[in-house]
């Protein structure tokens, strides 16, 4: 069905953006300190992972259907309490059951309804977006959280202590320092790296790469304003095929210029979203546009663009400038980055808009 | 038509690293030499393998990050792995000092950018993290070590200790760092060639000194305690071949001064209450973490800014502007 495909792709498109290009742990940096302190063996990693993922889960509904109505400042100490639902039943269930194990994550467990993974999307996406959409979210999120904690946890059992799993693998090659939180951090440091070096060499993010270098001494190099592709006007404009050739992951129309949200903190230096009242949910940055960053997913491309975004570029010059307006004064530097961001994200249909719970 | 490639001459950052790392070589003969006299072939293949260890992580991270513009030139490999090898038993592992080499230039020197730019320093980085993770087999040196001894608040051993024995290394300790004799004399070469460079060592031994006298762990007197505290350990060892690091350490006379006050105070603190024997390695790592502290500004505050008109801040990053190197 042409519908089931649809939602088949903008999950997709959400799972790569959110689980990947925009790694909650690589790219946004949140959610570190169970990471680097209580991923030291597979089993403490799954447990941590699936306590995050429940946390989310528990987080998205209530929030949706419960939490949108209080005023902002109760509803950040009430996400804390939501997340406390799901990690407690784990903490219980590790104690009746397996003990050594919750030696393992120890207070790590505990601080997860704390972390700021949880409240900082549910603040910013669940309270305000549709439901599927925020499912979308919640479930691509916990997935690159997973993701990097399992990647953690392997190599820290298997460089700390020598055993997969409880197994013994090695007797001899170990080295137990690196069990410690420092060890952690060194893992999530060069796990970044990696990850940045990979998004680099095979995903385009126009312009908000320019500066990756493992020389810190070396000055960043400027971020060049993207050229921006065309866009149609509003987005009651009919669908268009968008001019390079891309994979097929956004069907309906893109927004217009003003439309595009401002997106989410952490990552490539995108503003910070604040809201518009400080009791009120605050806008969907995941709106109609689409994916709230506006990242284009495509293959890589050799410099020199094509032609479309060289003609494009007087245009994003204004576009430039009506994002600049309406962005933060600390996000201004970022406005050129979204100038040439297309949603890939598919954006929703134009009845999700109006979904109620 | 695009430039013919030159042969790659050393950028500035890696010129001065190399005079440094070169007069840090030409320091290190002295130790080398004693530890291969009283070890023979053992000391030899720990040094060799840490050293070969060090050059091929930096050969492979040269290559990999810097698409083949090696950084193996400025000799900083060669001296962290001849340092991490001479603060090590004799005894020890060779794949022991091929891990603290690997980890040395993996992890405190590679993602920094190289020599001149990372902030701690990379042999005791290396060294701490073999503390970390094998301490018995960092600390067994085949008898009790004057370090031990400290630590269990004992001056007496079998063979009664003297000053002679104390400076010429004649106990059980780490291979390189025993003879006060030798490094007080390679040290010398610091008044020839960077007489900057010894304003941190000397803050670092006059405030262990101090802190031996005030707050002796052996009950044999001040002096002993003095004696025997600066001569355990890898603590001059320490002050003259890592603390000096010109990526780390500040530039002016009194910031280093002060910073080798802190680095002492924080490694005898650390020798008294610290789980490890010797903590000499942390505190190096501590100190750097501190090294660019403000210490203008807020002297400043205090209305005191004149009388630290002379500080500088630690000079990093930015071509490692540490020492006139």
């Amino acid at each position: 069905m042409p519908s089931d495909n649809k939602a088949a792709e903008r999950f997709s498109a959400v799972m790569l953006n959110r689980a990947f290009l925009q790694n909650p742990v690589l790219v946004q940096a949140l959610g570190l300190c169970p990471i680097a302190g209580g991923a030291v063996s597979l089993k403490a990693g799954l447990v941590l992972s699936a306590a995050l993922t429940a946390g989310m889960m528990l987080n998205l509904l209530a929030a949706h259907f419960l939490l949108k109505r209080l005023p902002r400042w109760l509803r950040m100490p009430a996400y804390v309490l939501v997340a406390l639902a799901a990690v407690c039943p784990a903490g219980y269930i590790l104690e009746t059951r397996a003990e050594s194990l919750l030696s393992q994550v120890g207070i790590y467990l505990a601080l997860l309804a704390v972390s700021s993974l949880i409240s900082v999307r549910s603040e910013k996406t669940f309270v305000s977006c549709p439901l599927k959409r925020s499912f979308y979210v919640a479930a691509a999120e916990s997935t690159g959280y997973s993701a990097v904690v399992i990647a953690v946890a392997f190599v820290r059992e298997l460089a700390g202590s020598g055993t997969l799993w409880g197994r013994t693998v090695t007797s001899v090659y170990f080295a137990p320092g690196l069990l410690l939180p420092f060890g952690g951090f060194l893992a999530l440091g060069f796990l970044a790296a990696l990850h940045r070096g990979t998004v680099a060499r095979h995903f385009v993010l126009r312009g908000a790469l320019k500066d990756i270098t493992f020389d810190l001494s070396a000055a960043a190099e400027p971020v060049i304003p993207p050229p921006a592709p065309v866009q149609p006007p509003l987005p009651t404009a009919e669908p268009e095929a968008p001019p390079e050739a891309v994979p097929e992951t956004a069907a309906e129309p893109a927004p217009a210029r003003e439309e595009l949200p401002e997106g989410e903190p952490g990552g490539y230096g995108e503003p910070e979203q604040e809201a518009a009242a400080p009791d009120e949910p605050p806008e969907c940055p995941d709106g109609p546009g689409g994916s709230g960053r506006g990242f284009k997913v495509k293959a890589w491309e050799p410099p020199g663009g094509d032609e479309t975004e060289t003609a494009a570029l007087p245009a994003a010059e204004t576009d430039n400038a009506a994002l600049s307006e309406e962005s933060d004064a600390d996000g201004s530097a970022a406005a050129p980055e979204h100038a040439g961001r297309e949603a890939t994200d598919a954006a929703p249909e134009p009845g999700e808009g109006g979904e109620t719970p | 038509m695009p430039e013919p490639e030159k042969k790659a001459a050393l950028a500035p950052d890696a010129a001065a690293a190399r005079r440094y790392y070169t007069d840090g070589l030409i320091m290190l003969s002295g130790p080398v030499f004693m530890a291969v006299a009283l070890y023979r072939i053992e000391a030899a293949v720990l040094i060799a393998v840490a050293v070969a260890s060090a050059v091929a992580c930096e050969a492979l991270g040269a290559l990999l990050l810097k698409g083949g513009q090696t950084t193996v030139r400025d000799l900083s490999a060669v001296f962290t792995g001849a340092a991490i090898a001479l603060m090590l038993p004799a005894g020890a592992s060779p794949l022991l000092a091929a891990a603290g080499s690997v980890f040395a230039v993996c992890a405190a020197k590679l993602p920094f950018g190289g020599a001149m730019h990372a902030p701690f320093v990379p042999a005791a980085a290396g060294l701490a993290f073999l503390c970390v993770s094998w301490p018995q087999k960092v600390f067994s040196y085949g008898g009790v070590s004057v370090a031990a001894m400290l630590q269990v608040k004992s001056s007496i051993r079998l063979n009664p200790l003297n000053f002679f024995d104390l400076v010429l290394g004649n106990y059980p300790g780490p291979m390189g760092t025993g003879c006060i004799a030798v490094l007080l004399a390679c040290s010398a070469y610091f008044l020839i060639r960077r007489r900057k460079a010894l304003w941190a060592p000397l803050g670092f031994l006059a405030a262990c000194a101090a802190m031996a006298a005030l707050f002796p762990r052996v009950y044999a007197g001040r002096l002993t305690s003095v004696a025997m505290e600066l001569s355990s350990g890898a603590m001059v060892f320490a002050a003259v071949f890592l603390l000096p690091d010109p990526a780390s350490a500040p530039s002016g006379r009194a910031s280093g001064f002060v910073y080798g006050i802190f680095a002492g105070v924080v490694c005898m603190l650390l020798r008294r209450f610290g789980a490890a024997e010797e903590g000499v390695f942390f505190a190096v790592l501590i100190a750097n973490a501190f090294s660019a502290f403000p210490l203008p500004d807020i002297a400043g505050r205090f209305g005191l800014r004149g009388r630290f008109a002379g500080l500088a801040g630690k000079g990093i990053r930015k071509g490692g502007a540490g020492h006139a190197v």
